[in-house]
């Protein structure tokens, strides 16, 4: 290793043995002088990535893992029989359930049903999301917002049918209220239902469609009236609460 | 509770406080760090069948954490906060002041992400080159240039100079 070998390396991994020996050997007539600048460096940044680890965070990922045991693995040709079933029973349930929905609608609230269990601890957060953050992904799916009127305690992109979808969750007096927006969802029919114990609410918003869910959805009218403020949209909202 | 998910449950706590600085480092956020933590360890839990060796598990849970940001911001995105408007609560003993360190944070947020990612498995996961270079889907060489630069912009950064130009030194 000559000086200017060491010098690069000095960047690359400080703290590689070979180095140390290096400086010993005086590869440089001041090897030693900048192999330890370079590990004061490294400590430096090691420092400066050391950010805090939000108090309890681990329990709170134990607590959103699912109570069951893991599911053995299982043979290829043993699951696919057994998602189609699942799937199958899946569409009787939501067939009974809301058996007069149009098509599209139909789908649309079985798939974000479905999906609320995927991400359960988009419920417990309680922090507001800022303001840019959802300005931004709002205008990424092609919609431009006024937000400071919605104060949102989750938003993540997520696969909802075919296309990404914004899965957001909303504070409310009866408890979260989970609004899903799908641009592009231009067949979905406006409809309050509900599926097990969720209360929904289906509209067509902006260039796509909006689902809300809830236990109850006695918040959905005054959720919906900040979404079409916050679009410049007149109002139209429908009188459906418990 | 069976013996995996004992396990399991140990591998959380072991490896939170990684995962989550490396999300953060990511993310650069610290709701949306905490959220791809909590939806790594999920989809680790759903597939732990496919962990062959649980001394790859910070690889392999590092990967996942990696995969998971990239499907939420498969788009590019401009960073989501200014990390020099971020100051976070730091406990850990160091030898430098908190502006000092906040100096550096903010270094450490404007370098380019293909530069920062190599350093944060290098420093907060403790990959070798090699290790890096099997995540990262690319050659070790590349990697060192990568290690390099990461390190070099940030010296220029520190120094002060033009932020939007830094000199390369390779």
């Amino acid at each position: 290793m000559n000086c200017s070998d060491f010098q690069r390396r000095l960047l690359i991994d400080p703290r590689s043995p070979e180095l140390a020996e290096a400086a010993q050997a005086r590869v440089c007539d001041d090897a030693a002088t900048r192999l330890t600048e370079a590990l004061a460096f490294e400590h430096y940044v090691e420092a400066a990535l050391a950010v805090a680890v939000p108090s309890n965070l681990a329990d709170r990922v134990l607590a959103a893992l699912p109570a069951d045991d893991l599911p053995a693995r299982r043979s290829t040709a043993l699951r696919w029989p057994l998602a189609l079933a699942a799937s199958l029973a899946l569409i009787a349930l939501v067939t009974t359930s809301v058996v007069r929905a149009p098509n599209a609608t139909h789908s649309l609230i079985a798939a974000s049903v479905e999906h609320l269990s995927h991400e359960p601890y988009a419920l417990t957060r309680s922090a507001v999301v800022p303001q840019t953050l959802v300005d931004r992904m709002f205008t990424e799916a092609g919609l431009k917002l006024n937000s400071s009127a919605l104060a949102l305690s989750y938003l993540n992109r997520c696969p909802l049918k075919q296309g990404l979808s914004l899965h957001m969750v909303m504070p409310a007096p009866e408890g979260p209220v989970t609004v899903m927006y799908v641009p592009g969802e231009q067949k979905v029919e406006r409809m309050d239902t509900r599926l097990d114990m969720v209360a929904v609410r289906t509209l067509p918003f902006a260039n796509g469609a909006m689902v809300f869910l809830a236990e109850s959805n006695r918040d959905f009218d005054r959720i919906e009236n900040a979404w079409h403020q916050a679009t410049g949209e007149a109002l139209a909202l429908a009188a459906g609460s418990d | 509770m069976n013996a995996k998910r004992s396990e399991f449950d140990q591998l959380v706590r072991r490896l939170t406080p990684d995962l989550f600085r490396f999300a953060y480092w990511l993310s650069r956020n610290e709701a949306l760090a905490q959220d791809l933590v909590q939806e790594s360890f999920l989809r680790a839990w759903r597939s732990l069948a496919d962990l062959r060796d649980e001394k790859a598990a910070k690889a392999w849970l590092m990967t996942i954490v990696r995969r998971e940001h990239a499907r939420l911001f498969e788009r590019k995105l401009p960073p989501i906060d200014d990390i020099a408007d971020v100051v976070i609560e730091d406990h850990s003993p160091s030898a430098f002041d908190m502006s000092e360190i906040q100096e550096m944070r903010d270094a450490i947020g404007r370098i380019d992400s293909k530069y920062r990612e190599p350093l944060l498995l290098q420093l907060v996961g403790g990959f070798s080159c090699n290790e890096i270079a099997d995540q990262l889907g690319i050659s070790a060489a590349a990697v060192m240039t990568q290690l390099f630069r990461a390190r070099a912009k940030l010296k220029a950064l520190l120094r002060g100079e033009n932020r939007g130009n830094v000199h390369e030194l390779l």
